[in-house]
């Protein structure tokens, strides 16, 4: 069975030297392709710059009984598999080690990913601890983990801002990594400020690869669509993650969102090379790969997207866009997260330790003739915090 | 008034309440001072500010995590992390997730360890990280921090009991796990604990969950299902062979499931199986 596997999947990938040819799938993993065809259908498409080709599905392999997911992913023919330095203090990196110490390493495209030591996680901004030199470090330990000499792909972690991709100790780090062989290519991560970080990604001509948050329920989706297709044109090479939305509509988790709807709307954008799905059962894994059967959203999934895009309407997002404009000072992303727990979570106890902990009284409001908070979302803010600052004067005894 | 505040109630429709106090009782804590500057993250913006782990972190019922820092009269700054979970079996999970195999434990709450100057400890449905700031607070110091913010959780903390089910002989230090997902790959086959064992007959993994009787049977024929095994569940030891994970022997009493993982002799391992009460 090994030894089998072994053999499909070294037909299945190929990179070129430099990376700037494009690699394409060589003959032998045509006719692979062609037999598997008649079980599934495996779309493929190509990194970017990289050259390589993968299939549109691959692995964030992090949760649950991972080593047995990957040797199924492995087995269906999923080529890449996503890990990073922090996952589970390591634990991750050294489960992926286990697994692929026994395949040939040129058959996959592994990646890790290394947040930049020193970070500040409210702005994204880097002290002077993100050193080139404490990133190797954490490089090698990573390699030794994952017991490889080289991963295919290394992502900067977490990056949320132009001055944080353009770091020159951060670049500087990466382009040793590249030199000294211990990745192949070079990518960055990020979840937030996407374009702002796309566009710093082409500006420092550097990265090869983009792995960004991308979902049907982002409210910049459009503006996020575009920049990854300016990016595509620019040669970088584009991963999707986060594409189930967070896999539910509410808290207590018993409104799923339709997440094979939510991976084709992502994978119907064709500058996405691929997807990381972090699989835990098998039949997520099974239902994942079954998209490239058909990208087209079925009415019925296209119905069920629009539900939760409204769902996710109702409520705040936290984007904190509205900081600091209310006149009175008061804590809008607060007291709306309060809004949510009241009518989203039905849990008005928790709604009110939050409005009490922020100071908000009833009707905070009552004393202004006009509201100076504009929402990106176009909520009715003022309205909102009357209602839900009633809670101020509800005794506990009614609410617990 | 009693009238006003029904109707608010009906207002706001009927609730369930689920509330975990709001850490309040964290603002000052032997001489530590708690900062202005809380950071709140939920489920839906934990992301934020962990990335990518936060779905590891969601899986065991992440609740809600505060982000505080606290200065003391010297003027040394720590950071506290209080991750709230669902219950304090999710809050072991993720815990024992993080815990290395080889952490040296404190007594901290539950338990604890102290790795690269931060403080990570279970207390309840807490699982709470302490971090040193600049200027830095003695070790001695974040030590004593750490169990006074343990003992705010729970006076007398304690890890699961039901850890005590597996038996003692050839248990893998700090390798007891909490699954709270999809044990075995199957959808909704959640808690299930396992323990690694070495002994003379090499190493395994065991495993235990107690449920209802139907939902024993529905993840096993489930199970049975993938590995296209035909038989009914009964009440009996199976030695399966799964292609993904090996060997594999599952035992299953009415309402409660037991067996071996990732060993290539699974029957050398019966008598730990048997010993699981």
């Amino acid at each position: 069975m090994k030894t089998s596997n072994k053999t499909n999947r070294r037909q299945f990938i190929k990179v070129t030297a430099t990376g700037l040819a494009g690699a394409t799938l060589i003959a032998g993993s045509k006719a692979e392709a062609t037999s598997r065809k008649k079980k599934e259908k495996i779309i493929y498409r190509t990194l970017g710059r990289t050259g390589v080709k993968l299939p549109i599905v691959s692995m964030g392999a992090m949760r649950g009984e991972s080593k047995a997911l990957i040797k199924m992913g492995i087995d269906k023919g999923i080529l890449h598999y996503d890990t990073a330095h922090v996952y589970q203090k390591g634990k991750n990196e050294l489960m992926v080690g286990e697994i692929f110490k026994d395949q040939n390493r040129e058959d996959f495209f592994i990646a890790t990913k290394i947040v930049p030591d020193d970070m500040d996680r409210k702005t994204g901004l880097l002290g002077e601890g993100a050193t080139a030199e404490k990133f190797m470090e954490n490089l090698d330990i990573s390699l030794e983990r994952l017991q490889m000499k080289q991963v295919d792909l290394l992502y900067l972690h977490a990056i949320s801002t132009k001055e944080a991709t353009l770091h020159p100790e951060m670049i500087k780090a990466l382009k040793t990594a590249k030199e000294q062989g211990k990745t192949k290519f070079i990518g960055i991560s990020t979840h937030k400020n996407e374009p702002e970080v796309i566009q710093a990604a082409m500006d420092a001509d550097i990265y090869d690869v983009v792995l960004t948050a991308y979902n049907f329920k982002q409210d910049h989706r459009d503006e996020l669509k575009a920049m990854i297709h300016k990016g595509a044109e620019a040669g970088l090479g584009f991963v999707a993650m986060k594409t189930m939305a967070g896999g539910f509509l509410d808290k207590e988790q018993t409104k799923p969102v339709n997440t094979k709807a939510a991976l084709k709307w992502v994978l119907q954008d064709e500058n996405i090379c691929t997807s990381i799905p972090g699989f835990t059962a098998f039949e997520h894994l099974e239902e994942s790969f079954s998209v490239m059967e058909d990208l087209k959203l079925t009415k019925q999934e296209e119905k069920d997207l629009e539900f939760a895009r409204d769902y996710a309407g109702l409520y705040c997002n936290q984007c904190d866009q509205c900081k600091g404009q209310c006149q009175k000072g008061l804590p809008i992303p607060e007291i709306m997260r309060a809004y949510m727990y009241t009518y989203g979570y039905r849990d008005m106890s928790q709604a009110k330790d939050l409005l009490a902990n922020m100071g908000v009284e009833n009707d905070p409001c009552a004393s202004c003739d006009s509201c100076t908070v504009s929402c990106v979302k176009q909520f009715a803010v003022a309205d909102k915090i009357k209602d839900v600052s009633r809670l101020a004067n509800v005794p506990d005894e009614f609410i617990s | 008034m009693k009238k006003i505040y029904v109707s608010c109630i009906i207002l706001f429709s009927s609730l369930i309440v689920t509330a975990q106090s709001y850490p309040s009782k964290f603002m000052d804590i032997n001489g530590w001072r708690a900062q202005n500057d809380k950071q709140y993250f939920s489920p839906e913006n934990l992301y934020d500010y962990i990335n990518g782990a936060s779905d590891f972190y969601l899986g065991y019922k992440f609740q809600d995590l505060w982000v505080v820092d606290y200065r003391n009269q010297e003027g040394q700054l720590v950071t506290l992390e209080l991750y709230r979970h669902k219950n304090p079996l999710y809050a072991f999970g993720i815990y024992s997730e993080e815990r290395p195999a080889t952490a040296s434990t404190r007594s901290i709450g539950a338990q604890g360890f102290i790795e690269d100057g931060t403080a990570f400890f279970l207390a309840g449905d807490y699982y709470v990280k302490i971090f040193n700031g600049s200027p830095a607070a003695p070790k001695q110091s974040l030590l004593d921090f750490s169990r006074k913010v343990a003992e705010r959780i729970c006076e007398d903390c304690q890890l699961p009991q039901e850890l005590a089910h597996f038996p003692a002989s050839g248990k893998v230090k700090m390798s007891e796990r909490y699954m709270a997902e999809n044990f075995l790959g199957v959808t909704g086959f959640n808690g299930v604990f396992t323990s690694l064992y070495k002994t003379e007959a090499g190493s395994c993994r065991l495993f235990m969950y107690k449920g209802s009787d139907a939902d024993c049977k529905d993840f096993l024929s489930r199970y049975f299902n993938r590995l296209k095994y035909k038989k009914k569940v009964k009440v009996k030891r199976y030695d399966l062979e799964d292609p993904y994970m090996g060997k594999v022997t599952i035992e299953y009493k009415g309402g409660l499931i037991t067996g071996i993982l990732d060993s290539s002799s699974p029957e050398l391992h019966a008598e730990l199986l048997d010993s699981i009460q």
